[in-house]
């Protein structure tokens, strides 16, 4: 079995289009959640979201290529060249071939569903664009990814509502570990805040109105965000070979379903991913110092969190240091588990922990160490990146700092 | 019973498995055999019905709520909206 290691990391995020301006962000614990601006807010309740903000298409893509990629697509393929142009990797020949793109989206073109069932129900038009249906598939991602970054090997796109980009970098991790490919270009991307699908999230009353603030007494929900995230993975052997630089290494993956219930989250599934992933990698929960949690900021998540964290890592639990970048970015749905485990892999490179941001005190439910408001400088050797989504898909991947 | 009352009664007993006993008014919400998504469409059909803004949010501690002040929460919101008309 191969060794596999990050060499690259692309991030579109609220809070910066590139890998250093969201690092900075999230040391720094600024937050990227502000009121949403669209078209139909009015109409909204909605107070704060995660977006994207000054996104310029024209910047990243030929004007009369931009109409064949939705804004979920776009991110992807921003974040996916970003991370190549960091690896230094250039893929032609055997090696095009040799490279997966596997990208997670919860609801794909979700702006070009929502602009065209706008035009057909409420302007009564009697026609949609003729790509619509390329633009809005799952799986459009994936395949500009593959198209504009040259990848030939296995591409697919990777559903699971929250937990798609934690699947699909485990199933990038897979491929590369059983020697399927020798690089893979993984991640996740969402871009679904529309008023069809806010308008949906509001109906769900989990939303929070002030800030999204993980673990937190007094929290009051969780903050829809936007974005995308991508790692290029490839061989140790790979990438020592042409000298790349060696952000961390990917040493476990674990994955459980609950089995019990479409929204509340059941603390045995969380812990039965946590314990995979230990397992998967060899390790003992005492090898880990930190986990970037799920973290959603909803009364339910946090508290069934907290308790999967007990159940798995036991007395060690209350060493561990945990922290929610989605007090800072806000839920990115099928992105978030990507941006988070870019999160996770600067944190092993720097030593340094980012906050759980607008934390107010200690919940009695919530009794861990989770990183309160100030980022941490430590020594991390390993750590996890949890992702638990809704109907009960949980995937948990493990990394470790490089050490050669 | 108001009909207001008697349509939240109605649907909370059409939400719930058959083996709970007869609603009492001083049930506590957290304890009528609703989990916390139903909780959630019961606002739903609330609002729905009445066409009010029901203030339940699933994040919401409801334990200290009963039965009989959510009816009266509804009944104002309807009275409210009433005497706007």
């Amino acid at each position: 079995m191969n060794r596999v290691v990050v060499t690259g990391l692309g991030v579109v995020s609220p809070v910066g289009q590139s890998v250093r301006d969201y690092w900075t962000a999230l040391t720094e614990g600024r937050s990227g959640l502000s009121p949403p601006t669209l078209e139909s807010t009015a109409q909204l309740n909605t107070k704060l979201v995660g977006q994207v903000k000054d996104f310029d298409a024209t910047k990243h893509f030929e004007p009369q290529r931009i109409g064949l990629l939705d804004r979920v697509s776009q991110f992807a393929v921003v974040a996916a060249r970003q991370a190549l142009v960091q690896s230094g990797l250039s893929l032609s020949g055997a090696l095009a071939e040799r490279t997966a793109a596997i990208i997670g989206t919860g609801s794909g073109g979700h702006t070009t569903v929502d602009e065209g069932f706008h035009r057909l129900y409420a302007e009564r038009a009697t026609r949609l664009h003729p790509l619509s249906i390329p633009r809005a598939m799952v799986s459009a991602a994936a395949s500009q990814v593959s198209m504009y970054c040259d990848i030939k090997g296995p591409s697919y796109a990777i559903s699971s509502a929250c937990a798609s980009a934690t699947h699909a970098i485990g199933q990038a991790f897979h491929m590369v570990r059983a020697d399927t490919v020798t690089c893979a270009v993984c991640g996740g991307t969402e871009a679904s805040i529309t008023y069809g699908a806010m308008k949906g999230w509001e109906a769900m009353r989990i939303m929070a109105p002030d800030a999204c603030r993980p673990f937190s007494r007094d929290r009051k929900g969780m903050v829809i965000g936007e974005g995308a995230a991508v790692l290029v993975l490839e061989t140790l052997d790979h990438a020592t070979e042409r000298g790349a630089e060696i952000l961390a290494e990917i040493v476990g993956f674990g994955m459980s379903a609950d089995s019990k219930d479409l929204t509340a989250p059941d603390p045995n599934g969380m812990a039965r991913a946590i314990n995979t992933a230990l397992a998967d990698a060899c390790m003992t929960p005492e090898m880990i110092d930190y986990v970037n949690a799920h973290g959603t900021g909803t009364v339910a998540n946090d508290e069934a969190e907290t308790q999967a964290l007990h159940l798995s890592f036991d007395g060690h639990a209350r060493r561990l240091a945990v922290s929610s970048t989605k007090s800072i970015v806000g839920h990115a749905l099928g992105a978030a588990g990507a941006l988070e485990f870019v999160a996770v892999v600067m944190a092993l490179r720097d030593g340094i922990v980012p906050p759980t941001i607008n934390y107010l005190g200690p919940d009695p439910a919530c009794d861990l160490d989770y990183v309160p408001n100030n980022a941490r400088r430590m020594e991390i050797r390993a750590a996890l990146s949890n992702s638990f989504a809704f109907g009960g898909l949980n995937a948990v991947v493990a990394a470790r700092k490089f050490t050669g | 019973m108001s009909e207001v009352a008697e349509e939240i009664v109605k649907a909370i007993t059409d939400m719930r498995s058959k083996e709970h006993g007869a609603l009492k008014l001083s049930d506590p919400l957290d304890k009528i055999g609703l989990n916390s998504l139903q909780v959630v469409e019961l606002a739903f059909v609330i609002e729905e019905k009445f066409n009010v803004e029901v203030p339940l949010n699933a994040n919401l501690d409801v334990s200290g709520m009963t039965l009989a002040d959510l009816i009266q929460t509804v009944e104002k919101l309807v009275a409210h909206k009433t005497s706007l008309a």
